[in-house]
């Protein structure tokens, strides 16, 4: 709104100046000169009314020629003398550079643009013709002064042109405003010391000199502007782009800092209350922000950079601004209050206190918002996550083996969620922890399908952990579901191991036959042993080599970290490498391997509880089998990860076969 | 609450230790002597409910049963601060008071009379809880109560209850000192046999080493019970902390036993606990923490025997070797040191593992108990199956040959119902113990898997060919 009210007092302030150079009022009125030659000016002349609408209000000369001027007597300029000439000609110049037809300068019609080759170059420029023959000294000074009122009176059509192409170029047509009015004034100027007869050719082309100079840059400009439509941010990039290729033109240079400033200063409101608020006041999406509606990853998408929108002062600071703003929402989301950050963000081409302020303002989001995530117990939510999914609370889920063994041995097709769901209650009734009420139950399809035989329970089983604002910015989809990952490979080991344990208290009965154990049972208890080592080490290398001092590790940079995207980056490395280390991720066969030699396991168990003792000892070739598969397989799952390792030494891989095989 | 234990207290020496036992776990969990949970220890995040019960007053009780056939030990736990804290109901004095005078016949007969009194406290004990999952024994091998009425009940027990652990902490007779028991070696011999046979797990606390601990290392001339019993009870809770401050594993007896004990008769563990010392030690001598401890000090320290609480003797044909170690590491312990220090334990061979299986150090980082201050920053107890601790048995084995060879002080045992008739049972003890020599000196072989016990005769001279451990 302030833009109109501005063009208003420009048009007032123009009439105002005319006046002044003695034009009459009613002039205005007058028919139409006839080399108008836009369509819409066409269209006002066939219905012979007065100025056509556009013309009025704009406001702009563009040399109409008044015909009750022209009808006066006209003195010939050849027959005057040089110093006659020299005050008639500067009044003409005068006239003519604030876009008045003169007397003896006249502007050429307006080519047509479809006729000329170079069209929408001089769609803007005006050329001027001489009715008159004076000496060549004064006709050149008159030449050098010419293109001020050609690139006048283009700036002005220009700034008509593109006053509705958004706020910013709006701003800077203000800024052109006011420079027009300082340019209209110093015309006045010259226009006094005329009459006062101080004036000559020379010294107003030298008073005009630098006017002449930043005017022909401005048209340049603005020309530029126009053809490539440079509007919003683009026209800001483009401007600073101006500046630069001006170093060393201080006074022109100068110029173009302050339009630029002035042109700025809508687009920096509106970042500073993005800045502040994390709100975004954009009427002419030339924002670089935008939002998103009902996004389903809020974090990933709730906001987006627009590629095109960003000025090149900001391109460095774009990811910084986004991140900001969307820290403030997520802040304001959680329903907490904040005090908007005091900010003095204003454009200076020439410096850089608007990417500090920037920097101040993330900070200060930054921090609200790692407030808000421990405000609201996240490393509380992540040990939880820790305990539960990452086994480090062993006796819950020993516990709940306990209670659902049964139920999870069945094959999926059978299994009812809801009984599950119901013994997980029961066991997390004995915790006190705040959060057991985020844990569920969950049914996942198994990792490798064996094909043919029905899914087991305990191959698709998962927790589930349901988390609320803002926490669930961390413990996403994606985190929770690598914690699942984690989890079922832990939890598949943990069950063999129980498995394993079982049959060794069955086995303990053994010890009452006081020695007379046969050949078989020694056999069985070794082979029992190999396998439990070989479960154990590996979940002893996976809990104890690779979670804890991983987990240690991302807790000691958690204290450090300053933003949330940090802090997510954290998160997900540290899960990241958990997976790798525990062999899920990095390579599938040995993925694969680990699975194979828990399925070797618990059929051994299967096959030692079913068989009755006296069957035992005939099974002897079984035993010979499960020896000789358990072998391969260990052989081959070791061979594999030492395959791995060659190419790369630094891997923790390594450290399983030293594990599960202590004397190497 | 799942996993539960129930600690069985028996004779003088059980009743010492357990009560050693029980004021440590007190102390550890922040319940005061009468059994009520202090202010500051409200918040915790431990496992109370294995070794404990709330009664309805929300005060806790000790799942513990004290039996004793003389009144003198229990009575002055009766009259300590901590009397309230049992169940009185699961204090049992034989009605007459008498003892079992030093005689494992007789623990053992009164014991089978006293069954059905005594299998009351146990039953209700076991139907109190969720989920049992085993007994804990303390008691001492060598008197009469502790080691002949244990045996009754570990055979009883496993019978009663064949799905359920038995580990027992039992205390080995000091060999330095002259016994005033003269038929320990038959009550040893006895024990053992049913050790080996009805326990699941066997942690030897073996006195020699104990009262050599405490002379060499903690510098106490003449070491009383109390000072041995301190260090006993630091075992015992501290091999106990996984169960009690549970993480990633060992956080049930049998995950925390099954590892350890690959064949059923091999399941003698020795502990090493590190750094020794005590509050007498401090007082005398200046500081002794001269360096930051690592996990590897600790580590190696474990694995020297002055650290063991077995006395084995040298182990002169050095054939010896470890079947399984756990490591539990308590204090501030980096986790990523953990794989380091195994490394180097590795690289350096400073354990020499058996030859026929799979096996490894394993590690437990156990959380402690934030109420007892520690004047170390790291500490460590290492539980390991050792074929060493054959030497313990051999000497036992000894020691009953020489008196049974001179048929001394049967006539005691005579009167008892057991012996009344021969000495069968005494000799079948030894037996049972012989074998288990020869099987622990099997497992240093390769082919121990081979080994059949009935077939040991053509096996015997195996001592001097030591089989590489290459394999």
């Amino acid at each position: 709104m302030q833009t109109e009210t501005n063009k208003v007092e420009n048009q007032d302030n123009l009439s105002e100046q005319l006046a002044t150079n003695g034009v009459e009022d009613q002039d205005l009125n007058e028919p139409l000169d006839q080399d108008f030659n836009e369509p819409a000016a066409e269209a006002a002349e066939a219905t012979a009314t007065d100025l056509p609408q556009e013309i009025r209000t704009s406001a702009l000369w563009d040399f109409y020629e008044v015909n009750g001027h022209e009808s006066q007597t006209q003195l010939k300029l050849e027959e005057l003398p040089f110093k006659q000439q020299e005050q008639l000609l500067m009044n003409d110049l005068i006239h003519v550079a604030i876009g008045m037809c003169g007397d003896y300068i006249k502007p050429k019609p307006r080519e047509d643009p479809d006729d000329c080759y170079e069209a929408a170059d001089r769609k803007y420029v005006r050329q001027f013709e001489f009715n008159f023959v004076v000496d060549e000294t004064l006709l050149e000074l008159v030449q050098q002064i010419l293109p001020l009122a050609s690139h006048f009176v283009g700036m002005q059509l220009i700034i008509a042109e593109t006053d509705a192409w958004g706020q910013t170029n709006k701003a800077l047509n203000v800024a052109l405003g006011e420079l027009t009015s300082d340019y209209y004034e110093m015309m006045q100027r010259l226009e006094q010391e005329l009459m006062l007869d101080r004036l000559t050719l020379i010294k107003l082309l030298y008073y005009l000199e630098p006017t002449i100079w930043s005017m022909s840059e401005i048209f340049e400009t603005l020309v530029q502007l126009e053809r490539h439509n440079y509007r919003g941010a683009a026209l800001l990039t483009y401007l600073c782009h101006r500046i630069k290729l001006l170093e060393g033109y201080a006074l022109t240079q100068e110029i173009f800092i302050k339009l630029t400033k002035g042109a700025a200063r809508p687009y920096m409101e509106m970042l500073q209350i993005w800045l502040q608020k994390g709100v975004i006041v954009d009427k002419y999406d030339e924002f670089l922000i935008e939002a998103r509606a009902q996004p389903v990853d809020y974090w990933a998408h709730s906001y987006a950079v627009r590629i095109g929108c960003i000025p090149s002062f900001l391109q460095q600071a774009a990811e910084k601004i986004l991140r900001t703003g969307k820290y403030l929402n997520v802040v304001r989301k959680c329903g907490k209050r904040f005090e908007p950050l005091n900010l003095q963000l204003d454009f200076n081409p020439s410096n850089n206190q608007h990417l500090l302020a920037i920097d101040a303002a993330f900070d200060y989001a930054a921090r609200l918002l790692l407030d808000v995530l421990h405000e609201h117990d996240l490393l509380g939510h992540l040990l939880a996550m820790k305990r539960y999914f990452l086994l480090q609370q062993g006796d819950f889920i020993l516990q709940f083996m306990d209670e659902c063994e049964q139920e999870l041995s069945q094959s999926v097709s059978q299994l009812l969620p809801i009984n599950l769901e119901h013994l997980l209650q029961i066991v997390l009734g004995f915790s006190t922890d705040p959060y057991k009420d985020n844990l569920h139950c969950e049914l996942h399809a198994a990792v490798t399908t064996t094909t043919g035989t029905e899914l087991n329970a305990f191959d698709c089983f998962s927790f589930g952990y349901a988390v609320d604002w803002p926490i669930c910015l961390v413990l996403n989809q994606r985190a929770i579901g690598k914690y699942q990952q984690l989890f079922r490979q832990l939890f598949y080991c943990k069950h063999v191991e129980r498995q394993l344990s079982n049959i060794w208290k069955d086995n303990a009965t053994a010890k009452q036959l006081n020695s007379t154990a046969p050949l078989l049972y020694q056999a069985a208890f070794g082979l029992r042993q190999r396998m439990l080592n070989a479960i154990q080490n590996l979940e002893y290398y996976m809990l104890i080599e690779v979670i804890e001092p991983h987990w240690h590790l991302f807790t000691q940079k958690l204290t450090q970290v300053q933003n949330m995207d940090a802090l997510l980056e954290l998160h997900e490395e540290f899960l990241d490498l958990c997976l790798k280390h525990c062999m899920i991720a990095e390579a599938l066969q040995l993925h694969q391997a680990i699975r194979k030699l828990c399925g070797v396991c618990l059929k051994f168990c299967a096959f030692i509880k079913t068989t009755e003792s006296q069957q035992l000892l005939k099974s002897s070739q079984l035993f010979t089998f499960f020896d000789e598969r358990l072998s391969s397989l260990l052989i081959t799952f070791l061979k594999q990860i030492i395959e791995l390792t060659k190419n790369n030494t630094t891997d923790c891989f390594r450290n399983v076969v030293h594990r599960i095989n202590f004397n190497g | 609450m799942p996993s539960e234990i129930i600690t069985l207290q028996l004779g003088q020496c059980g009743n010492q230790i357990g009560f050693e036992f029980w004021k440590r776990l007190c102390m550890e969990h922040g319940i005061s002597p009468t059994g009520v949970l202090e202010d500051f220890a409200t918040d915790g995040v431990d496992r109370k409910d294995v070794f404990f019960y709330q009664a309805d007053d929300d005060h806790y009780i000790p799942r513990a049963v004290l039996l004793d056939l003389e009144p003198r030990v229990i009575n002055t736990i009766m009259t300590s601060a901590y009397s309230k804290l049992y169940n009185p109901e699961n204090v049992y004095l034989s009605k007459h008071g008498g003892g079992a005078g030093n005689n494992w016949a007789s623990g053992y007969s009164q014991g089978d009379k006293l069954q059905e009194e005594i299998f009351d406290i146990i039953d209700r004990e076991a139907d109190g809880s969720d989920s049992l999952e085993g007994f804990v024994l303390c008691h001492s091998i060598a008197g009469g109560t502790g080691s002949g009425m244990g045996s009754f009940l570990m055979e009883r027990i496993s019978d009663r209850y064949p799905k359920k652990l038995i580990q027992t902490y039992s205390v080995f007779p000091n060999q330095d000192e002259i016994s005033d028991v003269v038929v320990q070696p038959y009550n040893s011999m006895l024990t053992l046999k049913r050790l080996t046979t009805a326990a699941d797990s066997v942690v030897v606390l073996d006195n020699t080493a104990l009262n050599r601990i405490a002379s060499d290392r903690l510098h106490i001339q003449n070491p009383t019970f109390t000072q041995i019993n301190t260090l006993v009870s630091t075992i015992m809770s501290v091999s106990t902390t996984t169960l009690r401050y549970p993480a990633y594993m060992n956080n049930n007896l049998i995950g925390l036993t099954a590892p350890l004990i690959p064949t059923p008769h091999l399941h003698f563990l020795m502990t090493g606990y590190t750094p020794l010392t005590s509050d007498a030690n401090l007082s005398n001598s200046p500081a002794v923490n001269i360096r930051k401890t690592t996990v590897l000090d600790v580590m190696r320290r474990l694995l020297q025997p002055k650290n063991m609480m077995v006395s084995t003797g040298p182990d002169k044909t050095n054939h010896h070797c470890y079947i399984s170690i756990l490591n539990i590491i308590q204090g501030e312990v980096d986790p990523t040191q953990v794989h380091k220090s195994l490394q180097r334990i590795r690289e350096r061979k400073l354990a020499q593992f058996i030859p026929w299986g799979p096996t490894s150090i394993q590690v437990a980082l156990s959380r402690s108990s934030p109420y007892v201050q520690s004047s170390h920053r790291v500490s460590g107890l290492m539980l390991a199956n050792h074929t060493g601790i054959s030497a313990l048995f051999e000497r036992a084995l000894a020691q009953y040959d020489k008196l049974r060879k001179r048929g001394a002080f049967l006539d005691q045992f005579r009167r008892e119902d057991m012996f009344k008739d021969d000495l069968v049972e005494l000799d079948e003890s030894r037996e049972t113990v012989d074998c288990l020599v020869q099987e622990y000196e099997a497992a240093t072989r390769a082919d121990y898997l081979e080994f059949a016990a009935n077939k040991r005769s053509a096996q015997i001279d195996g001592a001097g060919d030591t089989p590489d451990s290459e394999n």
